[in-house]
């Protein structure tokens, strides 16, 4: 046999060969690949997953999630230049955020403005700031006459702060207002603002305090305390979560007292993070049991009532 | 006969289209008729007249009518305020202390572009204000009215009248944005060409001014009733030193935009800030701010 011939034969067998079994390798390769594809560890990703100390529910509801273009949507603070009316805008947002260090001496319980108005009072159907201050003066089923915003406001003291109402020239009020009326940038005076005061409570049967008990271990217990005297820091001074009864809490005359208006609160709010979680009657019925708890008087009916009756220590 | 009466009918008929066809012609070529030519020349106006920029009724905010104030609480607070406001002398009596109601700065009832309008400053307060070197509410602003510009005792915040004078604020700018500036604002922006002087001021105030305001600069009184038809620019009883009509830049831009009353923008810059020049060194209340001090040195002018 000639080599140059020989030559050409081990050139053909070897091509086939090598395509043969390169085919077969690779074949081989990828299903190795398919076998052994890494899994993500949540665990090895997330270090903080390794001690998972909240139990993350499985069945997950569906949350109606507040459209940004649906609401109104205030000034941000950042955009605020310097000048005397920032000053002030600044000073209403500190007394607004943290009423307990800012206007300590007009404060009777526990409770921050942001407490009910959530998100510094610019959270649509949290009784947003916005949408109230240009509605104002208006009548007011409660004083039965027109009052200005700053009489609005020296409301909330009294009954929702269980305290003193600044007087209507006082840095507080004057301060609480520019914030507001800064919150109410662009907004046509006088218009219902979509998103104004809470949610609509449709109430399909009369609500039941025993059915709000269990509503109440399960879905608030955890942040307000079983008592319903919310939960204190522990650095410092103050509530991280509000009491919703007891000494620290809003008073009988507060609005918050009324089931309604508590139940569309709730609605459209809590828990916090899970809005629009409960049912119409279920936010009645935990209101009904919220309702029932001690608080303190009515200042309208105050010295009667807490002489004889004081509110009892939690 | 029947014949005779058809034909006599169709005669008539037939020449009556035609005259109806003339007159119809009559009509098309009607005569032109030049109102200047059978004008009396008594009624023809001096033919130089200024430019007048009239204030078209989309470029504005227009507040809400009258009539469209709601029949409930609200709406009792709104027309208690619009009396206030345009008959100070009678509903806030107590508290003002000259002769001048609030429309005489604000004209039409506080709706008038360039008038100082409501409706643009009600949504522009809490404001910061040199004046006073503070952020100031809207009532606490209308305080300073009835302190200076009425010469009189400001009303506590809580009073009825505050409150309606609020309301009714907040009634007519029903609409406007909330702390943005509208079109229409306070008064007229002048230049100043050069100082003014009160020699022309003078002159411009007894052409154009005094036969309202009368030479004296008292105003005109009604005949058949208290007050006045034409406010006083100074004397007793008009506004005082403190008053912000009483800095010649506010008086001329004033002026520039409203006065003559129904010929605002004829002055030129240069004649209001005269005219207001002369105003300004007229006798008047003075500053409450200074209170002792000026009634013990320069005692107010006497009572009415």
């Amino acid at each position: 046999m000639n080599l140059k011939r020989m030559h050409k034969y081990f050139l053909v067998v070897g091509a086939a060969f090598a395509i043969v079994f390169g085919t077969w390798v690779a074949a081989d390769s990828n299903v190795e690949d398919e076998d052994d594809l890494p899994t993500l560890d949540s665990v090895n990703i997330r270090a903080s997953m390794q001690q998972p100390k909240l139990t993350i529910p499985n069945e997950l509801t569906v949350v109606p999630v507040v459209k940004p273009g649906e609401y109104f949507v205030p000034p941000k603070l950042e955009d605020l230049t310097e000048s005397k009316y920032a000053d002030e805008v600044r000073l209403g947002r500190n007394i607004f955020t943290n009423t307990q260090q800012y206007a300590k001496r007009y404060v009777g319980n526990g409770l921050n403005c942001t407490s009910c108005h959530l998100q510094e009072g610019r959270k649509p159907h949290a009784a947003p700031l916005w949408a109230a201050y240009p509605m104002y003066p208006m009548y007011r089923d409660k004083s039965r006459q027109v009052v200005s915003f700053q009489e609005r406001l020296q409301s909330c003291f009294r009954f929702s702060m269980n305290g003193m109402a600044p007087t209507l020239d006082s840095r507080e009020i004057e301060a609480l207002t520019v914030y507001a009326q800064w919150l109410s940038t662009g907004i046509p005076v006088g218009t219902l603002m979509p998103g104004r005061g809470f949610a609509r409570i449709d109430k399909t049967e009369d609500p039941s305090p025993f059915n709000g008990v269990d509503i109440y271990k399960n879905y608030c217990a955890s942040c307000h305390g079983a008592d319903l005297q919310g939960k204190k820091f522990t650095n410092r001074e103050g509530y991280m979560f509000p009491p919703l009864a007891g000494p620290d809490s809003y008073n009988k005359g507060a609005g918050m007292h009324k089931v309604k208006t508590c139940a569309s609160f709730v609605k459209a709010n809590m828990p916090l993070g899970k809005p629009y979680t409960l049912t119409d009657d279920e936010a009645l019925e935990v209101c009904v049991h919220i309702f029932v708890q001690d608080r303190p008087w009515d200042p309208r009916k105050g010295m009667f009532m807490s002489i004889f009756m004081p509110v009892t220590e939690g | 006969m029947m014949r005779m009466l058809s034909f006599l009918l169709l005669l008539g008929l037939i020449t009556s289209s035609c005259f109806a066809a003339e007159l119809k012609q009559t009509e098309v070529h009607r005569v032109e008729y030049d109102a200047l030519a059978n004008t009396p020349t008594a009624l023809i106006r001096e033919k130089a007249i200024r430019q007048i920029p009239a204030i078209n009724p989309g470029e504005y905010f227009v507040p809400p009518e009258v009539g469209d104030i709601p029949t409930s609480k609200y709406g009792d607070m709104v027309k208690l305020g619009r009396n206030i406001f345009s008959d100070t002398q009678h509903y806030a009596k107590r508290y003002a202390g000259n002769g001048l109601n609030c429309t005489n700065c604000h004209l039409q009832e506080g709706r008038k572009p360039y008038a100082a309008p409501l409706w643009a400053a009600y949504p522009m307060y809490p404001a910061f204000r040199n004046k006073t070197r503070d952020v100031v509410t809207f009532e606490e602003r209308v305080q300073d009215c009835f302190k200076y510009s009425m010469n009189g005792i400001a009303p506590t915040l809580d009073s009825p009248e505050i409150k309606a004078l609020t309301a009714y604020a907040h009634w007519l700018s029903k609409g406007a944005p909330i702390n943005k500036e509208l079109p229409g604002r306070g008064f007229a922006r002048l230049s100043k060409p050069r100082d003014p002087t009160s020699v022309n001021g003078e002159k411009i105030y007894k052409e154009n001014c005094a036969s309202c305001h009368a030479v004296d600069g008292h105003g005109k009184k009604f005949t058949n009733r208290d007050g006045y038809m034409f406010p006083p620019l100074w004397g007793n009883d008009s506004f005082n030193h403190g008053a912000g009509m009483y800095t010649v830049k506010g008086c001329a831009q004033f002026t520039k935009a409203n006065m003559p009353l129904g010929k605002g923008w004829t002055l030129t810059d240069m004649e209001a800030w005269d005219v207001c020049t002369y105003i300004w060194l007229q006798e008047r209340p003075s500053d409450p701010r200074f209170g002792w001090y000026m009634n013990t040195f320069a005692p107010p002018l006497g009572g009415n």
